[in-house]
């Protein structure tokens, strides 16, 4: 009951997705996997899961290599990608009673198995549907119900919670407690630290393919520092230039920065902005603010 | 559920694989039916009129009655029967015709037939005429090809007139006649004795007595020392005794056309002797028949659907192309396959369900094309293929197929959607089309115009076809020919091909052909990302 991961490493031609990455998530514990786009959480996790071969490394599941032990291992865990890809054209029991299969069951059984999870999760009035005609929630309760067969005691969710309606993000996140609470280890990546926050007993950063922290939530809460996320008509240099003078800058997306460590009010930043001609289109005070803390690992990271 | 038989089901269910398994279907019965059209319009020599018919010149009644049959297994044709009745002077001229008569059966059964000759021409048919001469001309149009003939009248010398006629072809004709007090004139008879299997012979007799009544017992037996053939009489003296002890009684034959079984083991005989003695004891027929080993439509048939099968299996490949693509390259473009190798299985177990997923649904539509196309053949020809021709011709088709699928199957593992529909297009186009073009461009600039032209064009080919995923249908074919050429002489297979066509070669290059692309697949699969 517990994901290994040894120093993997992967690389996609030329570029070097993951380098020596190693952590451990063990049983009854929820680890947050928090990562930019683009840092390597799906390519790790899609190794965990066995469906992509590493250049080097290992992951373990309760002590069975995905590499070597490949069948023993995937039986005992299950992954709920952010984005599950099906061979759509199928109904969604008869592509459950298929993947059934491959545990061992019979048709019958897994039909039953198939009709039971899948109501359960919702799908009862969806089970003779095309899986093209399946919403991406759907999408992803039908992946949880596949991954369900054999109740695995080890589960990934990687990046679960985009693009889910508040219903399904609560789904979800309920979830992760209660496989917690049923000393099952949970591996939860997200792009957003405040979104493991409620669940997560500890947080793995990565960056650029390499981990760049490892810490416990509570830890991570007492470090957070407070902060004013602006969202802005422009975001260029003369703009950070601006902001440098009034703490530390980062740039979170395209139109919206996050100052960290602010030393004057937010009203004097504000005013000039727009006395620079800057528009400024919306302001958020952050007393503690978690990002910050993650952006903090980046920037040490990347030698700040 | 097994999910290499969930694959193959699922495979097998889609609707547009269900479509081409119904084309496969379809095409067996095509298959069957453009072969059974080329049998009909062919004139062959196996099949066979046995018919006898009598020309009352007194009445002007012509009685008509006989089988057509297909001569290597005796089996009783239906088809058209056209006849016409026709005079002809001694000069050769035609003086008189009936309108033709057209009769038509669709199950196999005898025909006959009551003709009443005009009086225009029934003037010209007198007692003891010898200014003219009479015959029936006939067509005979079946699932076995287009039998024409023309029997003539002889006349008996009985006190009605009747001319009597049987068939000409293979039979043997008893000529002459015996005046027999109380018996009248026996006519004419014709006999065939047909070696039908290894055990079991087939007579079929046709009498022309004086009286519908008349009827004779048959008997057969073993010629122990060569006689002639045309040791046929008709006696009154009846055979020794001992002679007949060896002779086995096989039935009673009547006036007309008579089929009857010889119920004894004749596989090392090739003369029989028979003696026909009517009841009364007053009259016999004795003679001696060669046993015939005669090749009927089988071999022919074989042929010919073999020629056929070629427009439908030049376009198989298509379906394994879009099944392989099915399989793998949709799903991995789609990124779809990595969902299913999250579940308890191996790279090496998804990619081997896959592709024999893929080969099963080959083994079923090969399986349903050629057992369309032989049940059909057997419903309406009633030609049943021997075992050899059936597996070698479904071996054909099915090798190459998996040969095919096994080379679409290392392109999908290796290229996604888009791109693996090109290239296996491609692939697709250059074995059926660009391949010949090649060999005929070889043929032109380096094995150059010649006497031995066309032999060294086809023994490039059949070189060629080693080199061909498709190939091994082309070898199952030869080799087809080359069983009915040894076995029964018909048929031709092309010269110098002996000696290219390896029957392990042929295997080992198959076996290759499946085997190489499928591993070499699996090298690039094996380490391939899945994701889309």
């Amino acid at each position: 009951m517990v994901i290994e991961i040894v120093g993997v490493s992967k690389s996609f031609g030329r570029v070097k997705a993951l380098s020596n990455v190693s952590f451990t998530v063990r049983n009854g514990e929820v680890v947050g996997y928090v990562g930019l786009n683009g840092a390597g959480k799906t390519t790790t996790i899609r190794i965990a899961v066995g469906v992509l071969p590493p250049d080097s490394g290992n992951v373990f599941i309760d002590g069975y290599s995905v590499v070597k032990e490949k069948k023993n291992a995937s039986r005992l865990v299950g992954w709920v990608p952010e984005l599950p890809i099906f061979e759509s054209d199928f109904r969604a029991l008869d592509y459950f009673t298929y993947l059934a299969g491959y545990y061992g069951y019979s048709a019958s059984d897994a039909r039953r198995i198939g009709k039971e999870l899948l109501e359960k999760l919702g799908l009862g009035d969806a089970l003779k549907k095309k899986l093209s005609e399946y919403s991406q929630g759907m999408r992803k309760r039908f992946a949880l119900a596949v991954s369900l067969i054999g109740d695995p005691p080890n589960f990934v969710f990687d990046e679960v919670l985009n693009g889910l309606d508040p219903q399904g993000i609560a789904f979800f996140r309920n979830l992760a407690i209660e496989f917690r609470k049923q000393n099952k280890a949970v591996l939860f990546s997200s792009h957003i630290l405040s979104e493991v926050e409620g669940i997560a007993d500890r947080v793995v950063f990565i960056h650029k393919g390499r981990i760049v922290g490892d810490y416990s939530m509570e830890y991570i809460r007492q470090q957070a520092q407070p902060a004013i996320e602006l969202a802005l008509t422009t975001v260029d240099g003369k703009v950070l230039k601006l902001l440098e003078k009034h703490g530390e800058p980062v740039v979170v997306s395209e139109k919206r920065v996050l100052l960290r460590k602010p030393i004057s009010d937010s009203s004097q930043i504000v005013v000039e902005l727009v006395t620079a001609g800057v528009g400024v289109l919306e302001v958020k005070k952050h007393e503690k603010h978690l990002e910050d803390f993650f952006f903090e690992l980046i920037r040490k990271a990347e030698g700040g | 559920m097994n999910p290499v038989l969930y694959d193959f089901k699922r495979g097998i269910l889609r609707l547009s694989v269900v479509v081409a398994i119904t084309l496969f279907i379809l095409a067996g019965a095509g298959l069957a039916y453009m072969t059974i059209q080329t049998m009909v319009g062919t004139k062959v020599p196996y099949i066979e009129l046995v018919a006898m018919s009598t020309l009352d010149i007194e009445t002007g009644v012509l009685d008509l009655e006989g089988i057509v049959f297909d001569i290597s297994t005796m089996k009783e044709l239906g088809g058209v029967f056209e006849y016409r009745f026709t005079v002809i002077n001694i000069s050769g001229f035609k003086v008189g015709a009936q309108p033709v008569v057209v009769w038509s059966t669709r199950d196999s059964v005898r025909f006959s037939g009551k003709l009443n000759i005009s009086k225009n021409l029934g003037s010209l048919i007198k007692y003891n005429s010898s200014e003219y001469l009479y015959s029936l001309q006939y067509n005979i149009t079946t699932y076995l090809g287009l039998k024409s003939g023309e029997i003539h009248y002889e006349r008996s010398n009985v006190n009605r007139s009747i001319y009597c006629s049987t068939s000409g072809g293979y039979s043997f004709d008893i000529l002459g006649s015996v005046e027999t007090s109380g018996a009248g004139i026996f006519g004419k008879a014709s006999l065939r004795f047909i070696k039908f299997s290894n055990s079991t012979i087939k007579v079929v007799i046709a009498l022309c007595t004086p009286s519908a009544k008349d009827s004779f017992e048959l008997y057969v037996g073993e010629v122990k020392t060569a006689r002639s053939q045309q040791a046929f009489y008709i006696t009154t003296k009846p055979p020794s005794l001992d002679e007949l002890k060896n002779y086995t009684l096989v039935g009673t034959v009547t006036n007309g056309v008579n089929i009857l079984d010889v119920p004894q083991n004749f596989s090392k005989v090739t003369q029989i002797a028979f003696v026909l003695i009517q009841p009364s004891k007053t009259l016999y027929v004795q003679g001696v028949v060669p046993v015939m080993q005669i090749i009927g439509a089988t071999p022919y048939v074989v042929f010919s659907l073999l020629g056929q099968a070629d427009v439908f299996t030049r376009f198989f490949p298509i379906l394994m192309l879009y099944l392989a693509y099915v399989y793998i390259a949709k799903p991995r473009s789609q990124g779809a396959l990595e969902f299913v190798l999250a579940r308890p299985v191996t790279r090496l177990e998804l990619y081997l369900t896959r592709l024999f997923a893929g080969i099963l649904v080959v083994v079923v539509a090969s399986a349903l094309f050629y057992l369309v196309a032989i049940a059909t053949i057997a419903t309406i020809m009633g030609i049943v293929f021997e075992s050899y021709t059936y597996i070698m011709m479904y071996l054909g088709i099915a090798v190459s197929l998996m040969a095919f699928y096994s080379l679409c199957y290392a392109l999908s593992a290796a290229l996604k959607g888009g791109r693996y529909l090109a290239v296996s297009i491609f692939v697709y186009i250059f074995f059926t089309v660009i391949i010949q073009i090649i060999i005929s461009i070889v043929a032109i600039f380096v094995v150059k115009p010649g006497p031995n032209f066309v032999e060294n064009i086809t023994k490039l080919s059949y070189q060629m076809a080693y080199f061909s995923p498709l190939g091994f249908n082309e070898f199952s074919k030869y080799f087809t020919m080359k069983y009915y050429e040894t076995k029964y002489g018909v048929g031709f297979t092309p010269p110098g091909v002996e000696d290219i066509a390896n029957p392990v070669l042929v295997g080992v290059s198959a076996i290759a052909w499946i085997v190489i692309p499928a591993l070499l697949g699996w090298l690039v699969f094996r380490k391939a990302n899945l994701s889309s």
